[in-house]
Parts: C-alpha cells; sequence; structure tokens
C-alpha cells in the first residue's frame, strides 16, 4: 500500500482494522504491525523509481533515490534502503524492548518548548539541501512555511487563506503536495526535452554489495537511534527524522557535494531515519498508553477492541501478550527482510520501462492516488497545480527540497511556537527554559554559523 | 534563429526572475493576501499568538531574502541581467500539448470519470511522448485505469467517480 502514492500507510492501518476483529487479540496488533512497517517501506520503492514519493517520511528519499535510479541504479537504491530500514527496524524494536521505560521517561521531558526548539534544529536542514542556491533555497522554505498555515487558526479557530473555500478549512494535504512538487514537474520536463523519440529508461542495474552496505553502515545506525529518539516523543513522526538523519549524514561525510545527486548513503540515511521510529512510536503507547500518532491511534484502537488498556498496568496484567507482542515485532523485521528482498526483484523492472509509457502511467498513478487520500476531485486539483509550481521551480533554478522540508515541518514548528507562548501567556523565555532547549539552541546556532562560514568561504 | 528559440535568454537570469517573484510575492502577502485572508479575532491576548503574527514573519523574511537575491544577482551580472536558459521550440510545443492535456485531464475528471477520462490521458500522453506501437498504448489505455479503478474500489474501499461510465460501471 505504501508504494501506491496516496495510498498512506496511516489509510492501508485503518483498511486493516476490520480484518483484526475476528482474530486473536495478538495476532490482529501484529497483522496491524506488519502493514504499518511494510507502509513505512513501501513509500521509500515509487519514491526512488518514479520521484513519488508514497509517504511524506519517503520524500526525503527521492533526494538521492532517484538521481541513482536515473543513473541507472535502482536496484541499489531499492536494496539499501531496504537494509536500512530492516536494521533500523530491528534496533527500534531492540529499544522498544531494553528502554522503552527509559525513552518514555525522555519523551514526558518534551513540551511545546522542547519540540519547537528541535524542528528549529531540524529546519537547518534546509542549509544541506539547498547546496549552492542557499538564498534561493531560505525562500522556498518560506513559501513552504506560508503554504502550511492555510486552514483553520489552531488557538482562535479562525480562516488563515481560505477565501471561501471549504476544502481548505482543514489545510493543505501533504500527499497532493508531495506527488505535484516532485513527480509532476519531472513528467512536465520530460516533455520538454528537445528529443525523446528514440529515448530509453536507464536499466534496474545491479543490486547492492556488502561494501555498499558497509560503505553506508554508520549512517543507518546514526539514522536508526535518531529514528528511535524521535519516534518515542509523541507526535513528531517519520518525515522530522528522515530529514535529520539525512542531514547528519551529510554534515558527517566526506563527501558531502555527492548528496542529492544520487548518494547511496543519502537512501541509507533517510529510510534508517523513517523506519527508525517504527518501532519506538509503541513506546509512548505501551509505556503510557499515549499514542504518538495516527497509526498508534489506530492500533491503541485495536488493543481496546480486543479489551486490552495499554499503559504501565498491562506491563503487571497482561505480561503475556507484551512478551509475544515483543517476539512478533522482532519477527516482522525478518519478514520485511524477506518480503521486500522478493519484492525489489519485480519491482526494479519498473525501471526498465521506457520513459515515454512509464511518465503517463506515473501521471495516472498520481491522479488516482492524490483522490484516494480524501476521496476529493479538490486534492486532485492541488496535485495539478503545484505540478506547475514545481515547474516553475525547477525553471527558476530553486530547489524544491527546503519547499517540502518547511512545508512538512512548518505546522508541528507553528503549533508548538504558539502553544508555547500560551503556556507562558506571551512570555518568549520559555523558550530557553529547559537544558534540553539550550541543547538544541545551541546546535542550531552552531549549524547556521558553520553553514555562514562554509558559504562566504566558498564565496 | 535555429531549433532552440532563447525566449528570455540574455535578458533576465532565473536568480533576477526568482528574486523579483518573491519581491512580488511577499508584497502581495503583506499588504493583501494576510490583511483578506486571516480573519483576527477581537480578543487577541498576545501579539505573537494572533493568527496573522506568524505569517507576517515568515512574508518578511521572504521580502528581505527577495531584495538580497535580486541586489546579488543584479551586481553579479551587471547589464547582462543573469545568464538566461534555452526553451527548445519542439519542447515547448510539446509541453504545451501535455499541459493543456493536464488540465483538459483534471478539469473533465469528474464528467468523464476516472477510468475514462485516465485512459483518454494515458493515450493521448503517450502518444505526444511519441509512442507509436499502438498495440502498447491502447492496450496499456484501457486495462490500466480499468485496474486502478477496481483495485481503490474492491481492495482500498474508495469510491472512484465514474462519470458518464456510471451505468457500466456500476455491475463492475
Amino acid at each position: 500500500m505504501g508504494a501506491i502514492p496516496g495510498m498512506t500507510t496511516p489509510m492501508a492501518v485503518a483498511l486493516t482494522l476490520p480484518f483484526t476483529f475476528y482474530m486473536a487479540p495478538l495476532t490482529g496488533i501484529l497483522l496491524l504491525l506488519g502493514v504499518y512497517k511494510g507502509g513505512l517501506y513501501g513509500g521509500s520503492i515509487t519514491a526512488i523509481l518514479i520521484k513519488a514519493p508514497g509517504t511524506p517520511a519517503a520524500s526525503c528519499t527521492v533526494l538521492d533515490g532517484y538521481p541513482l535510479a536515473q543513473k541507472g541504479e535502482a536496484r541499489k537504491a531499492l536494496d539499501i534502503a531496504l537494509y536500512s530500514s530492516v536494521i533500523a527496524d530491528f534496533i527500534s524494536n531492540l529499544s522498544l524492548i531494553l528502554f522503552a521505560g527509559l525513552l518514555a521517561q525522555l519523551a514526558l521531558a518534551f513540551g511545546s518548548p522542547e519540540v519547537f526548539t528541535l524542528i528549529m534544529f531540524a529546519l537547518t536542514i534546509i542549509a544541506g539541501v539547498s547546496d549552492d542556491q542557499l538564498l534561493k533555497g531560505l525562500c522556498a522554505a518560506c513559501l513552504g512555511l506560508i503554504l502550511a498555515t492555510v486552514g483553520l487558526d489552531l488557538v482562535y479557530g479562525t480562516n488563515r487563506f481560505i477565501f471561501g473555500e471549504v476544502s481548505l478549512m482543514g489545510g493543505l494535504n501533504f500527499i497532493p503536495v508531495l506527488i505535484g512538487l516532485f513527480a509532476l514537474p519531472e513528467i512536465i520536463s520530460y516533455y520538454s526535452r528537445a528529443t525523446l523519440k528514440k529515448e530509453k529508461s536507464t536499466l534496474a542495474g545491479q543490486g547492492a554489495k556488502w561494501k555498499d552496505l558497509k560503505r553506508c553502515l554508520k549512517s543507518i545506525l546514526r539514522g536508526s537511534f535518531i529514528g528511535v529518539i524521535l519516534g518515542a516523543i509523541p507526535g513528531i513522526g517519520g518525515a522530522p527524522a528522515a530529514f535529520l538523519s539525512y542531514s547528519e549524514a551529510k554534515r558527517n561525510s566526506n563527501h558531502p557535494e555527492k548528496f542529492g545527486k544520487g548518494e547511496i548513503e543519502g537512501v541509507a540515511a533517510s529510510e534508517s531515519g523513517n523506519n527508525g521510529v517504527a518501532g519506538a512510536t509503541l513506546i509512548p503507547l505501551l509505556a503510557l498508553g499515549i499514542p504518538g500518532d495516527i497509526i498508534t491511534a489506530i492500533i491503541l484502537g485495536a488493543f481496546m477492541i480486543h479489551g486490552l488498556r495499554p499503559g504501565p498496568i498491562m506491563f503487571q496484567e497482561n505480561l503475556g501478550i507484551i512478551y509475544a507482542l515483543f517476539i512478533g515485532i522482532m519477527f516482522s523485521s525478518i519478514y520485511l527482510f524477506i518480503v521486500g528482498k522478493i519484492s525489489i526483484r519485480f519491482i526494479s523492472k519498473i525501471a526498465n520501462i521506457p520513459h515515454r509509457i512509464l511518465f503517463p502511467i506515473v501521471l495516472v498513478f498520481c491522479v488516482f492516488g492524490a483522490f484516494a487520500v480524501n476521496n476529493t476531485l479538490f486534492d486532485v486539483f492541488v496535485m495539478v497545480l503545484m505540478g506547475f509550481v514545481g515547474f516553475g521551480l525547477f525553471k527558476l533554478k530553486i530547489p524544491p527540497a527546503p519547499f517540502l522540508i518547511a512545508f512538512i515541518l512548518g505546522p508541528l514548528l507553528e503549533d508548538n511556537f504558539r502553544q508555547s507562548l500560551l503556556l507562558s501567556r506571551g512570555d518568549w523565555s520559555i523558550f530557553f527554559a529547559s537544558p534540553i532547549c539550550w541543547i538544541f539552541w545551541i546546535l542550531t546556532c552552531v549549524v547556521v554559523v558553520w553553514t555562514i562560514w562554509k558559504n562566504v568561504k566558498v564565496g | 534563429m535555429d531549433n532552440s528559440v532563447n525566449s528570455i535568454a540574455g535578458k533576465i537570469g532565473p536568480d533576477m526572475v526568482s528574486g523579483l517573484i518573491f519581491i512580488v510575492f511577499s508584497l502581495c502577502l503583506l499588504f493583501w493576501l494576510i490583511p483578506l485572508g486571516i480573519v483576527e479575532p477581537k480578543n487577541v491576548r498576545y501579539a505573537a499568538l494572533s493568527p496573522s503574527y506568524y505569517p507576517k514573519i515568515i512574508a518578511f523574511v521572504l521580502l528581505i531574502l527577495g531584495l538580497v537575491i535580486t541586489i546579488h544577482s543584479y551586481l553579479k551580472f551587471g547589464k547582462k541581467w543573469g545568464d538566461g536558459y534555452e526553451l527548445h521550440a519542439k519542447g515547448f510545443h510539446r509541453t504545451s500539448l501535455f499541459i493543456a492535456t493536464l488540465i483538459i485531464y483534471a478539469g473533465t475528471l469528474n464528467i468523464l470519470g476516472f477510468v475514462l477520462g485516465s485512459s483518454l490521458a494515458l493515450f493521448v500522453s503517450m502518444s505526444i511522448a511519441g509512442e507509436r506501437n499502438y498495440w502498447i498504448t491502447l492496450g496499456t489505455a484501457v486495462i490500466l485505469p480499468m485496474a486502478l479503478y477496481l483495485f481503490f474500489l474492491k481492495i482500498a474501499r474508495i469510491p472512484i467517480p465514474t462519470g458518464i461510465l456510471s451505468s457500466i460501471l456500476v455491475g463492475v
């Protein structure tokens, strides 16, 4: 499901929920977790092959995955995405089993001001994905932040940029914007080429070798831990983890200039960050009974349907189920590897389809996918409009990634900014009140100063 | 004039165009879109909590960045105003046709439905791209939208609009 643009992982989990009603509690919950993990990985497949990320978190995988596919290394990119996903998932599961209590305690220390500073730090990745177009990248990020404000105001419930259109009240959905910004400009720019009649698609190429995985291992481990920590904090999700992991991998790489142009480490970093959250999102759910996102909320529903109530009491009353769940979760990583490995062999063949056939097919997939998000034609129009915006950005050499990052992180940034000020009754010192805030401010300042210094040096 | 037509080349480069667009857009935001599009509640306790506070900051930053890009671009390229870019005549023609197809496709989805609309869009866009094997174009145009329709309807349980084919597709 995750591999189909528009069919989001929460949608897949929600669709599977009714099937679990007649299953044993453990089987049903493990089925939902399997769908969740499969969906997370599945999002990377279309991101790599057709530049249409199936999930918001997979949009980071596009940055290096699609250029690799263009270079004829789609299979290698898919393999590394799978290995990274499986390793990160495994580490995330282990963290859930071994450090649930500790991580839940850390998650509780994250209030609105801490999340705000964390997102500020995550936004520094914009400098990383803008390359030599830093100013334009920052402008694109401003456009993304503005677009993210469309909808009802969180605090007062008043209209913002709705202009009488009811469909805009809930804000713009990620998926049509994602597809429009990445997939459509690629298709339009294909048609604008001088010659394309004899043009053939690049082949899927060879799979990843051990030396490729070895080269990426450091980024995978780093990304996994970023995913685990961010996954344990309710409401963060996979996209910030993927972007932060990518940013750190680029900063620590010996060849940062290769990122964004088809660097296998970029795929590994984003996928490990993205999948590192999978097991960790269960930490607040199982340890505290708090669902961190939509998916864990659905899983919480499944627990309750079967008469179980996640939280500290469950560890006393249903310890058998908890242990069985842990064992099942560990096996899910192995199943993810097996299913992914088998599917890559067939899915990578998509890269062999000539572009003149593939791109029109992708267009139809995008239209169906955009509609499926909310069952409304409005999202299709948003996707088409964003496609033109994306094509405009492409022609003006404005990097689209900062736009997207800001659009995804924007609501988190603003919501936590305003919630913090509500808590402090307008006192800005709340953003410097805790050690966690200070850590993220210092990290943000270091990255900003380093970026400016680097640009001045290059200039 | 050869095959490549320099429509904007040598006059205004991408940096200058981008900078000007950002300036115009930020000014539109500050003086038109924010005052008109954001409803301000009467009892805002702190200025920073106002619904327009955050968008105003972003618009202001965008304005400054737009000015910096424009000035930088002008100083960098002097009177040449940038390096411009090329549009190929054939590519331009093909792109126009594709964009027209895309707009018509999206605009008529409600009437034609997803199956018929997608079939036509597939056939036309593959033909524009130069695919001359009609077995492939027709086969894909018929099979793919139908397969997607059945997947979304039967597996994902999403009611895909069928438009004028509803009487035929309702029994599928």
